[in-house]
Order: C-alpha cells, then structure tokens, then sequence
C-alpha cells in the first residue's frame, strides 16, 4: 500500500469524509427535456447526467428491426469537459462497452414483444464524471424509460460497491474508483429482487464478494424509493443515505 | 393495498387473477397482476378490470385512429403514407409508415390501379386497420382519402369541382379518391 | 427527418403574427425568459448553461498547454467545437458533427474572436512554443429553436467564469501553480438571430415557428455596438430593407441580452463572494 493514496483514514472515513456504508447525496429529477419522450437527470455527488428516450418509434434503417420484439439501443458518452483532462469527442472503447452493458442491464425489464418492428433509442449524456456513472446511468435510463410510458416489468436500480484501503465501501467515488482495490457495480429489478448487471474490478475474496453483493441490493433498494419519488413528485432526493449493516 | 387513484410503478404488485382481470398496462405473471408502467390506477368494478393510466400512453397508433398524412411512394396495387398525425391523440414525434391496398379504397367504386387513387404528396385521411408495424390503413368510408392534392403538371393545387379535382391553373382533371372534406372547394 | 407542417399550422401561425403576436403571446421581438447558470461543471475550467425558454444549451471550457499558431505565435488559442447529441431533438443524429453543428461552432467562434472577448495575449507563456489553449465545448442538451443566441450565451457566461492556472517560467521549465486565476475578458459579445417568415422578422422562434423559417441572420455585436460577425443561414433570402433593421435589432437587442447576462453574472458573482466572505 506504501506510494498509494490513503482512501479511508484513521478514523474510518473516506476521502470525502463519507462512512463506508453511506451513498453520496442522490438528486434525481424527471421529465426535463422537452422534445425527447423521456427524460431524467440524476446528480450523485458530482456525477451529473442526463438521459432522454425515444420511442417506441419506427427503425428508419429496417435492417435493425425485428419481427417479433422490439430493438433497444443504448448510447452512453462522455462530453469533454466532464472529466480531469478533455476527452475527445470521438467515442473511446470504453463507451462502447458501458453502451452495451448499460443495454444489456435495462433490456431485461422491458417488455419489448409488446412493439414489434420498432426501436426504442436510450441516450446517455455524461456531462460530469465523478466514479459510478454507469450505476447512475442506468438509474436515470430506467426511470426515463418510465417516464416515456414504455412498458417494464419492473424498474432497474444501481449502485457500485467496492474495497479501498482493506474494507468494503459503497458507491464508489473517482478516487476510489481508481486507487481501491475492487469496484463492483450492480444493478437489480428491486421488485423481483434479479441482478440484471454485475461486473467486477479487482480481487476480491469470495467471503467479501458475498458480503459486497448483499451491500449492493441493499444499496440499490434504497436508490429504488428515489426512483418512485422522482417518478411520483417529478423530483426525488435523499442527502443522507446509510446502509445498515 | 390497492385503490382507484393511486400512483403505481412498473413492477408493483396489484393482486391476483382471481380479483381482477388485466387491462392496459397491467400483466398477468405466475397467477399475480403486475404494473407495467407508471401511472394512476384505474379499477373498474363492474367489469373487474383493474388498467393503470399514464399521460404517456399513447406512443403508437392503434386500430381504429384515424390519421392523417402525406404519400411519399405509389405503386400499382398499394400506396405508402407518412402518418404525422392522429385525430383526438395529436401530432406524433416521429411519423409511422402506414399502407394503403386496393381493396381498402372504395367499397363502390372499382379503381384499377392505385394511379387513379393518391399520388406522391397528397394529403391523406385514412383510419388504421391494425395495431402494429407494418401499418395497413383504409380510405373506404366517405369522409376518408385525398383532402389536398397538386396537379402533377404545373404543381397548383387542385379544387373540387361538380365532384371531380381540376387544376386551378391549366384546368387539368385529375382522379382521385378524395374525402367528402376535400379543403379546396369550388 | 423533417415533418412537413400541416397546412393548418401554417396559416395560424401567419395570420397571428400579421397581428405582431406569436401563438405564445410574445410580440415578434421577444425573447422567452433566459436563466444562466454559472460553473456548473467542476472539472471544467468553466462552464455555464443558458435555457431561453425550452432551449437549453451547456457550455464548458478546459484550457491546456500546447504550441501556438505560427502566424500568431504570442497569441493564444481558442477552439470551439459542438455537438447536437441526439437526445436534444428527434431530428438529431448520433455520429460525428453534422454540418449543422459544424457551421454553429464556427459562427460562435467567429463571434468571440472577433467580438474581442477574450486577450489572447494574455494566454501566451512562452511565444513560439507554448501558450494556452481553450477548448469551447457546446453541448446542445435541448433544442427549443433559437440555438445561436442561446449558445453565444452560454460561450461568453463560461468564459467569464474560467480560470486557468497561474503559471511560471522558471529557465526553459513551466511550472504550473496550483492557485488559478480568470482570463482578461475585453468585451462581451452577443449574437442576435433574425429569422424571416413571410415577410416579418421574429426573434427566438418556437420549433413550430422554426418550421416555418425560410431564412436566418445571426449577428454578433460587441458592448460598443459594432458588429463583429454575421451569418446567413437557410435557403431564403434577405432584402436590404430586412437587413438593415436586422441591424438595429441585433445591436438594441444584443445590448439587452448584455444587461442580462452582466447582471446574472453580478448576482451570480455577489452570491460566491458572499458565501466566501461568510464563511
């Protein structure tokens, strides 16, 4: 550990004087967009993003419609100033991947048999990055998706866990991100109670990847009620979340 | 426990089958009835059908909307629209294709090829046939089909005169299936 | 994909505007209400979102070192470069710069430049080899129609607000400092855009009104009144007549749009120096 950076000091807090257990002040707000047919913004800490959704809507290229289901498409980037040194506009291999993780952890709640030969267009602008914007993009997509009035068996709720300087943490920061020892980012269908993303950074032993997970769904089950609220209000927040042990 | 009136989300447990049966936005899963998007709870008691309202429903159009649109293709048997609106529901964001066959042009009148029918850039009205991609409409009832047209030689719109379109300009006569509320009248 | 408008939308709103209003009740010179935001991003250098009523643009400068331009080797660089990301409108497609966007981020960077906002001199570290250079960044989050005032808006509200660090030159080394200060901002250029109907001349069209635009005058004028760029857009056309009242609106209607943004920058700024001198 020696050359690293200190990620949780001697009195068990974390770089931005969080617990171990406790989220960063989540903001999430619905409908901002005007021309989209959903849209939310989610602040979590300093991560900032915006999500619309379109559709469903008739493929103009019948090449990547399908009979029988409808065809979800996801596109997740960065804008340049949202991050330490300018990210050039291009989309980077990373992006790509997260667009297709992003997808593949929201496609399970949809019921896309419901429009066939249709499209249904996510759009993911990061415009601040501070550690867990995938976790924060799918929160926001799944509550833009209910927002367009797009059919789900459930809404997806996210949230990264991890290990910095020995011990479990949650909702992960940039930092943490980078100097921890693990990242673990998780999404669930809070009412089915069904993982639909799970990935992994680091090592980890199976005792703490058991543990961690347990944090995850816990986590993201709290990240679920603001997502009802936001829904409900147009606006949800919660600026102090602790995770019981 | 579950009211009318309620705010309900995707996923949200509503009852079992034996209560109720399922309506628009409601899913049946294993027996329980289950909320597939975010609205207000409706239940109605005498037909025991329990649906969630959302101010989002609409998305596409479904059979029996009527719309209105241009034609962007004429083949010999059908026709293509672009369907940019529907009547009592509004402008849609993105335009559907919908298409137009012979045999749902006229229930009197015999029309040999679509030629005689619509052609590129009229204004349509016609009501949907089906609920889904690829859209069939009909221009049958009286009130359906051409309500604006342009002479295809010298592109001044054609006016309804003693039943038939002429040209306003070079008095071409044009066929067409017009609707009884053709908006150029003579 | 653009949407052929109804007939019917047409003629409503020709005939309301032949009555100087608009179907939103503004008269054809009026703005809807411009909000700012100011640093909105932190890992920016600067950054300021602009909303004219449903529009809604972000902008956010970063500043880095590198090599100047040869014909102007003590001046620094300014770089401006937008994207209309797809979620803004249905008509917006993912991929690279359209000429749309290309043609904006270039209007906004003629305006700046030669609106004189920024002292590039002030940028230079070493000339011939290093000076800094700022990267503009519009990001168009949500097109209510006018998207060149509201964009040179947000350019010049970000600029104000960017600071950059203090550097040293120590020999032939470059220190960077970690306290940072704020760019010498000269002038405050603002564009205004004139878009033709028929034969009135209306400013910050609605979407259903941009349908209608056949043609668009977008003109930057500085604090002095001068103007400091000019583009013509779409395929209609101007008569002298129009663009000399084009003129007078750009320069009394840029000075409101300069008050504006002064006074949201003022309030902004007593905002921060309160809670600094607060605390």
């Amino acid at each position: 550990m020696s050359g690293k950076k200190r990620l949780i000091d001697e009195n068990g807090l974390r770089v931005d004087g969080r617990r171990w257990n406790e989220l960063r002040p989540l903001k999430i707000e619905v409908g901002i967009l005007s021309n989209v047919d959903g849209s939310a913004r989610i602040i979590q800490g300093k991560t900032h993003i915006l999500v619309g959704v379109y559709g469903p809507r008739e493929s103009f290229a019948k090449h990547v419609s399908l009979p029988d289901r409808s065809v979800v498409r996801c596109r997740y980037r960065m804008a340049p100033f949202s991050v330490e040194e300018r990210k050039s506009p291009a989309p980077s291999r990373r992006e790509i991947e997260l667009s297709k993780v992003i997808r593949e952890a929201l496609e399970p709640a949809i019921l896309v048999e419901e429009f066939p030969r249709t499209i249904i267009d996510i759009f993911i602008e990061v415009l601040e990055a501070d550690g867990g914007t995938r976790c924060a993009s799918i929160t926001a997509a799944s509550v833009a998706l209910a927002d367009a009035g797009i059919p789900m068996k459930d809404l997806v709720a996210a949230c990264a866990v991890g290990k910095a300087d020995g011990k479990l943490i949650v909702d992960l920061s940039d930092m943490e991100d980078k100097y921890g020892e693990a990242d673990v980012p998780v999404a669930i269908m809070p009412n089915k109670n069904i993982i639909t993303l799970l990935q992994m950074d680091g090592t980890l032993t199976s005792d703490e990847f058991n543990a961690l997970l347990q944090l995850a769904m816990k986590g993201c089950k709290r990240i679920h009620e603001v997502q009802r609220k936001a829904l409900k209000d147009g606006f949800g927040e919660i600026k102090n979340l602790v995770l019981e042990e | 426990m579950v009211s009318s009136g309620s705010v309900v989300f995707p996923g949200d447990f509503l009852g079992v089958i034996e209560e109720f049966i399922a309506g628009d936005g409601v899913k049946e899963v294993d027996g329980s009835l289950i909320a597939v998007r975010f609205g207000r709870l409706k239940i109605d008691v005498r037909e025991r059908k329990i649906s969630v309202e959302s101010k989002r429903s609409l998305i596409l159009p479904v059979a029996g909307d009527v719309g209105l649109g241009y034609v962007f293709d004429v083949g010999f048997e059908s026709a293509g629209i672009k369907v940019s609106y529907v009547e009592g529901k509004g402008v849609l964001r993105i335009p559907v294709t919908a298409y137009l066959r012979l045999p749902y042009v006229s229930s009197n009148v015999r029309y040999n090829s679509m030629y005689d029918v619509v052609r590129e850039g009229d204004l349509v009205r016609a009501v949907f046939l089906n609920s889904w991609i690829p859209y069939n409409v009909s221009i049958r009832d009286n009130d359906l089909g051409v309500l604006f047209a342009r002479c295809p030689y010298c592109v001044s719109p054609l006016y309804l005169r003693s039943g038939r379109l002429v040209c306003s300009k070079c008095n071409f006569h044009s066929s067409r299936k017009f609707a009884s509320g053709y908006l150029l009248k003579m | 994909m653009m949407i052929t408008p109804l007939p019917v939308n047409r003629d409503l709103i020709l005939g309301s505007l032949s009555k100087g209003v608009r179907s939103d009740g503004r008269r054809l010179d009026e703005y809807r209400p411009i909000k700012f935001e100011f640093n909105v991003i932190s890992k920016a250098n600067g950054s300021a979102s602009v909303r004219i009523g449903d529009t809604y643009v972000l902008v956010g400068v970063k500043a880095e070192i590198g090599k100047p331009f040869p014909d102007t080797p003590d001046e620094g660089v300014l770089i401006v470069n937008s994207e209309f990301v797809p979620l803004a409108s249905p008509q917006f497609e993912a991929g690279p710069p359209d000429e749309n966007s290309i043609e904006l981020a270039r209007v906004i960077d003629r305006g700046l430049r030669h609106g004189g906002a920024v002292d590039f001199k002030d940028l230079c570290i070493i000339p011939n080899e290093k000076v800094w250079i700022l990267w503009v960044d519009i990001y168009v989050l949500d097109h209510g129609g006018d998207l060149f005032d509201a964009t040179a808006l947000a350019s010049i509200a970000a600029l104000m607000v960017t600071k950059i660090p203090v550097v040293v030159v120590e020999g032939s080394q470059i220190v960077v400092r970690e306290e940072k200060r704020p760019l010498k901002i000269v002038d405050y250029p603002v564009s205004v855009t004139i878009n033709k109907i028929g034969n009135y001349l209306l400013l910050d069209p609605t979407l259903e009104e941009l349908e209608l635009v056949e043609a668009r005058l977008t003109m930057f004028t500085n604090s002095k009144g001068e103007i400091c760029a000019v583009q013509k857009g779409l395929p209609g056309a101007f008569t002298y007549d129009e663009v000399m009242k084009s003129v007078e609106l750009a320069k009394s209607k840029g000075r409101e749009l300069r008050s504006i943004l002064l006074e949201s920058f003022n309030n902004w700024d007593k905002n921060v120096r309160g809670a600094l001198n607060g605390v």
